[in-house]
């Protein structure tokens, strides 16, 4: 049984390396830009998208009156003894801990803008042609950025809105 | 509840998908102008590939430089060398001249890629002028980049009434000399 799962696992992951071998040949070069940079920022992003991602799920448990797994928030919140706090109080101090990786993700993308842009005003005086692929390569990269972008972005706003509606839940309910 | 200025969920979500939309939209406009340039510059490298072929699409008759003046076009994507010309003359009813060939001059002239070029081929020097009913057939040999060989061109121009006014005859227009002959065996 070990072996046939062994062998449908193999199986199956050399279907997926076929494909995306198969796929990528048949991707231009500005595709396979956007790609990279889709790829790229994704691993860059991937801290904020789990973290998001994990505390819009705990606030929305909380909000639920369900009892969430404090352990990660815990971890994850900057705070001295944070297992004295509520769960609003947690959750937005997990929302901050979040904030200089957020910070520095946006600044990466600021940068790749700013210089994307760059290319798209610079005069083609030596050779246009190497100036416009190497430009629409830069710009793949910046498109499949703002994929990566997009992504963070609307997981940062739903946890953002969970964890308020969860504090303005908690001042109802002391008042 | 307290309402909170920070929007709500189904708003976070709406907007997400109006981003969304203008993304994709973005990205599939990219992505389909790549595919389109590959495209072309594909088609334009199969098309450097063929051989060019030299096409006469007009010919006139240069009374004051007593020359054949014929428009060469080249629809390849290389370079043609026009290396020389000949000419036969047969002369026709109302002509005095004698019927005469000039073989092998050369002509040294390039035709660009997408180009057309007009070449200039002397007649005779002293002959007289063309009257209407003179046939010229000229020959013009040419190579390109893919071949050592050497190709000719002929082309058979009637001098007709207007032509023997020095007017520009186009091709289409020339009586149909140049049409091939069905052989007779």
């Amino acid at each position: 049984m070990r072996l046939l799962v062994a062998v449908l696992w193999g199986v199956l992951i050399a279907l997926a390396a076929w494909g995306l071998a198969a796929g990528t040949a048949l991707l231009t070069p500005q595709e396979l830009a956007f790609v990279l940079g889709l790829s790229v920022f994704m691993l860059l992003a991937s801290r904020l998208i789990w973290g998001y991602g994990a505390l819009a799920a705990f606030a929305q448990a909380a909000l639920a009156g369900e009892e969430p797994d404090r352990s990660r928030a815990e971890n994850e919140a900057r705070v001295p003894e944070p297992e004295r706090l509520g769960l609003a109080a947690l959750a937005s101090f997990w929302l901050a801990a979040l904030e200089p990786y957020r910070y520095a993700f946006y600044a990466a993308y600021a940068v790749l803008f700013a210089i994307t842009l760059a290319t798209k005003l610079t005069l083609p005086l030596p050779n246009a042609w190497a100036w416009i692929t190497g430009s629409l390569l830069l710009e793949g990269v910046f498109w499949g950025a703002s994929a990566a972008v997009l992504t963070v972005w609307a997981l940062a706003q739903l946890a953002t809105v969970f964890t308020i509606r969860l504090a303005a839940h908690a001042v109802e309910h002391e008042s | 509840m307290m309402k909170s200025r920070h929007g709500n969920a189904a708003s976070v979500l709406v907007w997400t998908l109006v981003l969304a939309l203008l993304l994709g939209f973005a990205v599939g406009s990219f992505s389909a102008a790549s595919r389109a340039r590959a495209a072309v510059k594909a088609a334009e490298e199969l098309a450097a590939g063929i051989p060019p072929s030299p096409v006469v699409t007009a010919a006139r008759y240069d009374k004051a430089n007593r020359s054949l003046v014929l428009r060469v076009l080249n629809p390849g994507l290389v370079p043609l060398q026009l290396v020389n010309q000949s000419l036969v003359f047969k002369p026709g009813a109302q002509s005095e001249e004698a019927a005469y060939a000039l073989a092998a001059l050369p002509l040294g002239l390039e035709v660009g890629p997408l180009s057309e070029l007009e070449v200039r081929l002397k007649l005779k020097p002293e002959s007289r002028e063309l009257a209407a009913g003179d046939v010229l057939a000229a020959t013009v040999t040419y190579t390109h980049p893919f071949s050592k060989d050497l190709y000719a061109l002929t082309h058979v121009f009637e001098v007709t009434k207007a032509a023997a006014k020095g007017q520009e005859v186009p091709e289409p227009e020339q009586p149909g000399l140049n049409a091939p002959k069905k052989e007779v065996k």
